[in-house]
């Protein structure tokens, strides 16, 4: 599935640009040391962190996008790196496991 | 001239540390084991600094360990107890409003310096504030201080762990756990290996050392210079 289609289906809001990408797997955890050492190419990584790090973490792993579940606020710091490092943040107002379970049902799976 | 130092330990106040960490026992301590220069640091709220800077004297620092929203831990060191105290009700304020429950969690005690309690802190001080890492350097920087990320190297509520890595330039100087791996940091960066000590048994034995450093005026200096 792609980005754009995980965003249509959901109706959560995407903050920055939406890519081409194609998302292949979906990951959750709030340590970025975790998100560094498990997310790869095509993963949805939901996470309620939203420092600029997040952004740094997602580019070196190739997230296809990062999702902040809880309609945790996302600071401008944060923002204006991911349109840099063209990284797509999706705010999404529900909790991370019913982010997760959102993703399972649409069929993206585990890493 | 060298001083021994130990610049993280929790008093009573933390609700993680023992009972027996009150002023004059961990004054005493550190006097025991040679150290002449100690901070007290607890958990996001400085209430026990004038008791604890009254039985130290000059080697101390007052300090308060915050606890950021990405829930690092970060510590606030400063030249004088009231900007420590004032800073340390910032942070308190900004704590959700959660009750300690000390049957979990452990006693939050406030004390005198006769060591006697004065009452406990309401809201529980493991929570972590509403405060970025990098609002919290520059809210102590702007006051006086100088911040600190805390056991960089541990597994939980550092840098490392919950963040990844150092986010570049923040930082001058960053505490690292002794005896656990670390990974390379830049070597620029000024190091500092300080206890953490919960209990009065765990207080650094005189092993770290600062040249020409004898009082919080000059460790504060120092900090800010590097």
């Amino acid at each position: 599935m792609k980005v754009k289609e995980l965003i249509d289906a959901t109706g959560w809001d995407a903050l920055t640009l939406i890519p081409d990408k194609q998302i292949t797997s979906a990951y959750t955890c709030d340590l970025l040391s975790f998100a560094m050492a498990n997310t790869q190419s095509g993963t949805a990584w939901i996470t309620v962190q939203s420092h600029v790090n997040v952004v740094a973490v997602a580019s070196l792993t190739g997230c296809a996008c990062v999702i902040i579940p809880c309609g945790t606020s996302v600071s401008e710091e944060t923002l204006e790196a991911a349109k840099t490092k063209d990284v797509c943040i999706v705010s999404a107002p529900c909790s991370a496991y019913a982010a997760a379970a959102r993703l399972y049902r649409l069929g993206i799976g585990d890493i | 001239m060298k001083a021994y130092y130990d610049l993280h330990i929790h008093s009573c106040l933390s609700p993680c540390a023992q009972d027996d960490m009150t002023p004059n026992n961990i004054a005493a301590m550190a006097r025991l084991k040679g150290l002449s220069l100690i901070a007290l640091t607890d958990h996001n709220c400085g209430r026990n600094l004038p008791a604890m800077a009254a039985c130290a004297g000059e080697g101390f620092v007052p300090g308060i360990e915050v606890t950021s929203r990405e829930e690092v831990h970060v510590l606030a060191y400063f030249s004088n107890v009231d900007s420590a105290v004032s800073f340390g009700e910032l942070i308190y304020d900004s704590l959700p409003d959660i009750s300690n429950r000390p049957e979990i969690f452990g006693r939050q005690t406030v004390t005198g310096t006769d060591d006697k309690p004065r009452g406990e802190v309401e809201k529980l001080l493991l929570s972590a504030s509403a405060f970025s890492i990098e609002k919290i350097k520059n809210m102590v920087w702007s006051q006086g201080g100088c911040a600190v990320p805390a056991h960089i190297n541990r597994g939980s509520f550092s840098v490392f762990s919950n963040l990844g890595f150092l986010p570049a330039g923040l930082f001058k100087c960053v505490e690292i756990s002794s005896g656990i791996p670390c990974p390379p940091v830049d070597s620029g960066l000024f190091i500092l290996n300080s206890s953490d000590a919960h209990s009065l048994a765990d207080i650094a034995e005189p092993e770290n050392t600062l040249e020409n450093i004898k009082s919080a005026t000059d460790f504060i200096s120092f900090l800010r210079s590097l």
